[in-house]
């Protein structure tokens, strides 16, 4: 993918100290198994960087109070005295398990902005697309588009629409033949 | 012409006939239609300016960074038994239009008849408003989506919905030559998708109007109850304010959308208690399907097929997807519980439901350039949203799902129809539902007397004349539908009036 022109949002949000929970919150989330190479992890950390920096200072204010939040969770929820990233990964998962169940409405909230995000930046790489069988640049031409049998189908459910939602249905079919890649 | 505020090094300022505070849906075509009669324009964007060969390339994430409001991370805070409502906004030249689904609906005629009958605003019945939808719909090409660019998921789902007897039709999009990439929200990678910047905002810059980007604008500036202009500040390459611009013009417009548009008629000293409350924002839900067979969600337009069969009990069903990493980040579960969901991927389809709300919302100054949001949803509109996951739920089970992905946190997925029915008759609480909103308005909104609203029928601001709102922030309820083409439909309505009563205007003016 293209690197967008324009250098804007330069600014970074995470601090070496957050970023380190960072990774420690993504082995948890996508590498409880340590599947996931290690440099991976690290470069993740700064991709998620650069998604919530261009956000305004409040929320970012928010999103770093909520990281702390994670690290302290062991004390904070369960009463264990250690910081979330010295926790061994299997222990990780269960607190996140837990704060995804939580009664507690922020504590759930904390645990799915992460989630929400991270996700979204871990499974953009390419690598990670292919795994899912999603087909990458593929996507750029509808590959039923261009079936005849999916046509026939069309038409086929275009007899349940009304006559008038019928006609355009095989007016657009009839346009899509020639508009196909 | 475009000036990009991030490359401007001097202060700026310009003399026109209008100037126009927001690039998107509304003041796109209020631009085209004034610069078309002959005024000068200048349209004023705070986000950056991306052509579409360069954001059709972006990855989803890329998109959010640089053309959504809070890299799209905006939320409307829930009080009381509300749901927190992640809200999706654009900031780039073209706003909101470049992130839609393309989906285009006419304001169903109920509503407009209320507008007409009980709120006494004139010239908004179906017979008035219809030559606008006809002469937007024609300038942005909206087109039947045709049945055969369904994905094998919104099939299933139809089938279901056939099963239930719930009729789906197809959608209407603002497209030409949809190539199916399924990711419309996020920048058509074909520019297949008309969205403002390909099709009003040329057109307007054919006729002379300049766009200024990366330009926040502080505040309009007003003297003798009259508006004279707008000032503020470039953004740099870091999205911080600092080169100062200032524009004189004869009008205002404010079109920034229901989120901004009330601050910046506050923070330009406008007062009344109806600034920026009456939000309604179409709460919606999308419900996911695991399928035995690969159904390929991506493969086929984002969405095809909608429902109005619950429109009466205030439901609209629609077809939905997105990128497969944005669905991704939705699923319940860690580590190798989520992981394992995620790569089920290719069997899994989507469905959506939104909810014609009460309102609620209020739009207040926040801290920084953002507004806050916060909304208490009636309990009327949380039954609505609770069974909208009901029959998103059945209609997957009905098209022979084995598990559904009800869109509530830490909850596991659905197995059977006994547990969708025992889910909607013990609900969780509020803040455990994954709500969304891609619609929010209504937070200026219009009205027949000054006591109920921000701006009077024409536009105008009840308090300063010459300043009008042209975007979605006047819609006086909410509408149940997509709100695209009823929010360009009715800054053409507005556009039409400056043009045909233009004198009267530039004397008030001088």
């Amino acid at each position: 993918m293209k690197e967008p022109r324009t250098k804007d949002f330069l600014r970074t949000t995470f601090g070496p100290g957050h970023r380190v929970v960072l990774v420690a919150l993504a082995e948890a989330l996508f590498s409880e198994d340590s599947d996931v190479p290690e440099e991976r992890m690290r470069s993740f950390a700064a991709d998620v960087d650069g998604f919530v920096s261009p956000a305004s200072r409040p929320l970012r204010v928010g999103l770093v109070l909520m990281l702390r939040f994670i690290q302290l969770a062991p004390l904070l929820l369960f009463f264990s005295f250690s910081l979330f990233e010295n926790l061994p990964v299997k222990k990780r998962v269960e607190l996140l398990d837990r704060m995804d169940r939580s009664s507690v409405g922020f504590v759930a909230l904390v645990l799915v902005a992460y989630r929400t995000i991270m996700t979204m930046v871990f499974y953009e790489d390419p690598h990670e697309l292919s795994l899912l069988g999603y087909p990458g640049d593929e996507r750029k031409v509808f590959l039923r588009f261009q079936s005849k049998k999916a046509r026939a189908s069309a038409l086929l459910h275009a007899e349940e629409l009304d006559s008038g939602e019928h006609e355009a249905a095989k007016v657009h079919v009839a346009a899509a033949d020639g508009s196909a890649e | 012409m475009i000036l990009r505020g991030r490359e401007e090094k001097k202060p700026f300022s310009a003399k026109v006939d209008v100037a126009i505070v927001g690039s998107g849906a509304g003041g796109a075509v209020v631009a085209e239609t004034l610069a078309k009669c002959g005024l000068s324009v200048i349209v004023i964007e705070e986000g950056g300016h991306y052509t579409q060969p360069e954001y059709g390339t972006f990855r989803p994430s890329y998109t959010f960074r640089r053309m959504a409001r809070e890299a799209g991370l905006s939320a409307a805070l829930g009080l009381g038994d509300t749901p927190l409502i992640s809200l999706l906004a654009g900031k780039a030249v073209g706003g909101s239009s470049i992130l839609t689904g393309g989906v285009c609906f006419r304001i169903p005629e109920q509503f407009l008849m209320e507008w007409t009958r009980d709120l006494h605003i004139p010239r908004v019945s179906p017979e008035a408003l219809a030559p606008m939808f006809e002469e937007v719909e024609q300038a942005i090409s909206v087109e039947t989506v045709p049945i055969d660019m369904r994905s094998r998921a919104t099939e299933l789902f139809v089938e279901g919905a056939a099963k239930m007897g719930i009729k789906m039709k197809p959608l209407r999009r603002n497209t030409t030559g949809c190539k199916g990439a399924g990711r419309c929200n996020f920048g058509c990678p074909h520019g297949a998708k008309m969205s403002v910047d390909l099709s009003y905002l040329p057109a307007a810059q054919r006729h002379g109007t300049v766009i200024l980007s990366d330009a926040l604008v502080d505040r309009v500036d007003t003297s003798g109850g009259v508006a004279r202009g707008v000032r503020g500040r470039f953004l740099d390459e870091a999205g911080e304010p600092g080169v100062p611009f200032e524009v004189r013009a004869k009008i205002v417009v404010v079109a920034c959308g229901s989120m901004h548009t009330p601050v910046l008629l506050k923070n330009s000293g406008l007062g009344g208690h109806n600034i920026g409350r009456h939000l309604t924002l179409h709460p919606a839900v999308r419900v996911g399907a695991l399928f035995d067979e690969a159904v390929n969600g991506w493969d086929g337009a984002m969405q095809s097929a909608f429902s109005d069969h619950y429109l009466d009990d205030g439901i609209t069903l629609n077809g939905v997807y997105a990128p497969v990493n944005v669905l991704a980040a939705a699923f319940p579960g860690v580590g190798r519980a989520h992981k394992a969901l995620v790569h089920q991927m290719p069997n899994l389809g989507f469905f959506g439901a939104m909810v014609h709300d009460e309102g609620g919302g209020t739009v207040r100054r926040g801290l920084g350039r953002e507004p806050v949001i916060t909304y208490r949803m009636a309990a009327r509109d949380k039954t609505r949203l609770l069974r909208s996951i009901t029959i998103l739920g059945k209609m997957a089970f009905a098209a022979g799902a084995k598990e559904v992905f009800a869109p509530v946190f830490g909850m596991p997925t659905l197995k059977s129809v006994a547990e969708l029915e025992a889910l909607e008759a013990s609900p969780p609480k509020a803040h455990k539902i994954e709500c969304l909103a891609f619609h929010p308005l209504g937070s200026a909104k219009m009205s027949a007397r000054e006591d109920d609203g921000v701006v009077s029928p024409t536009g105008e601001t009840w308090s300063v004349k010459n300043l009008f709102v042209g975007d979605g922030s006047v819609l006086p309820t909410s509408i149940g539908v997509n709100s695209q083409l009823p929010i360009m439909a009715m800054a053409l309505r507005t556009a039409k009036g400056i043009a045909d009563d233009w004198k009267r205007y530039a004397a008030v003016a001088r």
